[in-house]
């Protein structure tokens, strides 16, 4: 269903030599439809710029990434920028380390929101399916600063399912959680992906979430480049 | 989620920024509005063209006094002209073999004599004749083209009563009075000479006048103004020469203390007869008039007129609509202008604010941006929220803007009925209007581009991070 080949992502360097300094370096990457995977590895090593060129919100140096749904293979390194957009909202599921919900929405709003760019009309009946999925079924009209973190999570979750989407990738997404907590979200998240038929590529640093998913890979066998310290790429990551 | 309930959640989670901008698009639109109806509907009220006479004959001198005094009621007289100017007028040129060449008569289809000095509570009396409620002397009718008009193909008509005596003291009081000084049908009144000022002892007179007739509303000046009988008006006539004339008559001159014994001389002015009509001792040819209405016989008579009594010393004939005109073009169109400029410059800061406010609140909505990409938002997609955000602040402005202008409107129509019994049409929203509010709302959306670029330009990856 994903195929990646030969994709490189390279920043500038932060020290003043103006040479380039490559974060991503992925010669061959494959996830099957439905197969949930964790791809682990070291902080700041590169794995959430893998994500963000996996999801088309980063452009790569070199490279594809290729996705084959419903016997249709779409390489969306070589779609315009609002294209990227339109896939994502409506292929892509995104779940991030932090929640990123919007403070001024409740958590229906919030999961309706993930349904307002697929381009298909957004179902209130299925967000609140989702979150009632979620455990949160009484708190639908809360709004996230009403919500504790592990509530938020799950809404973030609920979202991120809510374009039933081919794919979902997950960004640490219990990094931020104790372990009961995040013990419950990974369960959660791998539910609702085995439910909706989506594939699941989740990035953590931490080796017992891993082993919980069909299959692990390390980043730093998957990836050829080194990052030597903390980079901050995003200077240049504008797409 | 749509488009529109995302930017409304925006604007309600901004909820004291949002009004704040609101409230200035508010107040810069109000402000413009409102100087466009005090433009358009102004420049109706004080500029007619449906005058119900051409003509108005006059003393020479200030003619937008004589208009203001005449039509609106406005202001003291400008002066008097003899009463003979009126008769010449009124005199058909068949009937007459005066044939000089600066002979009035044939001019006119129709006029009638304004006398003015008196007030009642502060409301004009003004002496005239029956012919102005369509009726002559003995209360028969006129024919329809003899028919005075107050504007044009409109008569005077009465809610109730009938018109005056032409020799009695009996008075048609306009729609306004009965209203709101409670006058009624057969109600008495006494004038006061001039119009007396808060420190002074008003000098009323000792004649009482019967209200024999109240008029429709006729939305002019006139429903303010309590109409007598011309003769009634000499009938109490104290000024310096009526007083000299009447003297004069009797042989005792006017000395210095007239003033004291002014009651005793006005008794002296009049004598009544046993049916109650008045004979006044002022001779004709020492009867004077502040005005005459005139409706002329047509387009060249209306021509000629004024230029026949150029070549005389005694009176001037002025068109109110040319008056009108021109006054409010030199004094009123000059200073709206000036404030138009202004409320234009006041929108341009509203929008201005529109365009800071949303600016700082999108500094502040990075992330929010950059989850939304993520989600699948596209640049262009949130460039519409943005700009959609502004054009809704400004629609909302506008709109608010709209009635708050035309709520200005109406006080200041209501305050003009007051004082001229003539208000103006509040409601009626101008093609003017509807041109600022759609221009207002469009700056209002380009206000919100600058912002929006800067919402184009966030950067989804480093927001997320």
């Amino acid at each position: 269903m994903l195929a990646v080949a030969g994709l490189v992502k390279t920043f500038a360097s932060p020290e003043a030599t103006g040479g380039r300094l490559p974060v991503v370096q992925v010669a061959d990457f494959h996830l099957q439809a439905g197969e949930q995977v964790a791809l682990v590895g070291t902080s700041g090593a590169g794995k959430t710029t893998f994500l963000h060129l996996l999801a088309g919100i980063l452009t790569a140096d070199e490279g594809a990434i290729t996705y084959t749904l419903n016997g249709a293979a779409t390489e969306i390194m070589a779609l315009k920028e609002a294209q990227r957009d339109r896939f994502r909202g409506q292929h892509i599921g995104y779940i991030f380390q932090t929640h990123h919900l919007l403070p001024g929405l409740t958590a229906l709003e919030n999961v309706q929101l993930g349904m307002s760019f697929t381009g298909r009309a957004a179902s209130a009946e299925w967000a609140r399916h989702l979150l009632e999925a979620v455990g949160l079924g009484e708190r639908m009209k809360y709004k996230p600063g009403k919500l504790s973190v592990g509530q938020q999570q799950r809404v973030a979750v609920a979202r991120a399912v809510s374009n039933r989407p081919q794919i979902v990738l997950a960004d640490e997404p219990t990094g931020s959680l104790d372990a009961p907590n995040a013990a419950a979200t990974l369960e959660l998240i791998r539910r609702l992906c085995g439910e909706t038929g989506a594939a699941l590529l989740l990035v953590t640093h931490d080796a017992r979430i891993a082993g919980r998913l069909q299959r692990q890979v390390r980043w730093e066998e998957l990836s050829q480049a080194r990052v030597p310290a903390r980079v901050d790429p995003p200077e240049e990551a504008r797409p | 989620m749509t488009l529109l309930q995302l930017v409304l959640k925006n604007m309600r989670q901004r909820m004291l920024s949002t009004v704040l901008t609101t409230l200035s698009v508010t107040l810069g639109v109000a402000l413009s509005l409102a100087i466009l109806i005090i433009d358009s509907e102004g420049q109706k009220a004080f500029s007619q063209t449906d005058y119900g006479y051409e003509l108005i004959v006059g003393p020479k001198g200030s003619e937008i006094q004589l208009v203001l005094n005449t039509v609106y009621h406005l202001y003291k007289s400008p002066g008097n002209i003899p009463y003979r100017v009126y008769e010449d007028l009124a005199t058909n040129r068949e009937s007459s073999a005066d044939g000089t060449r600066n002979s009035l008569r044939g001019f006119a289809q129709w006029a009638v004599p304004y006398a003015v000095g008196d007030t009642w509570r502060g409301r004009r009396i003004v002496g005239t004749t029956p012919q102005l409620f369509g009726v002559d002397e003995e209360g028969r009718r006129l024919a329809p083209a003899k028919t005075p008009r107050y504007r044009k193909d409109q008569a005077y008509e009465f809610a109730e009563g009938r018109a005056f005596h032409a020799q009695k003291f009996e008075a048609v009081i306009g729609w306004d009075v009965a209203a709101r000084e409670g006058l009624k049908m057969g109600s008495k009144f006494h004038a006061t000479h001039g119009n007396s000022s808060a420190n002074e002892v008003p000098d009323v007179h000792e004649e009482a006048w019967t209200v024999v007739g109240i008029l429709r509303r006729t939305g002019t000046a006139n429903d303010r103004v309590l109409f007598i009988p011309l003769q009634s008006f000499y009938a109490i006539f104290e000024h310096e020469q009526g007083l000299e004339a009447i003297g004069a008559i009797k042989g005792t001159g006017a000395d210095a203390d007239k003033k004291e014994s002014h009651h005793e001389q006005e008794e002296k002015a009049y004598t009544l007869n046993a049916d109650g009509t008045i004979n006044v001792l002022l001779p004709k040819e020492k009867w004077e008039i502040s005005a005459i209405l005139v409706q002329t016989r047509g387009a060249f008579a209306s021509t000629q007129l004024p230029f026949v009594l150029g070549n005389r010393t005694e009176a001037m004939a002025v068109s109110p609509s040319v008056v009108m005109s021109t006054f409010f073009e030199t004094f009123l169109a000059g200073s709206v202008k000036l404030l138009l400029v202004i409320s234009v410059l006041v929108t341009l800061v509203a929008g201005m604010g529109i365009l800071v406010s949303i600016y700082n609140a999108i500094a502040a909505r990075n992330r929010e941006i950059a989850i939304m990409r993520a989600l699948g938002a596209t640049r262009g997609r949130i460039v519409a929220i943005i700009c959609l955000e502004a054009v809704l602040v400004g629609l909302i402005g506008a709109i608010l803007g709209l009635v708050l202008a035309h709520g200005m409107a109406w006080a200041g129509s209501y305050y003009m009925q007051g004082v001229l019994a003539s208000g103006i049409g509040w409601w009626r929203i101008s093609r003017g209007e509807v041109l600022y509010l759609v221009i207002a709302v469009v700056l209002c959306g380009v206000a919100g581009l600058a912002p929006a670029m800067k919402a184009y330009r966030t950067d989804v990856a480093t927001n997320l991070s």
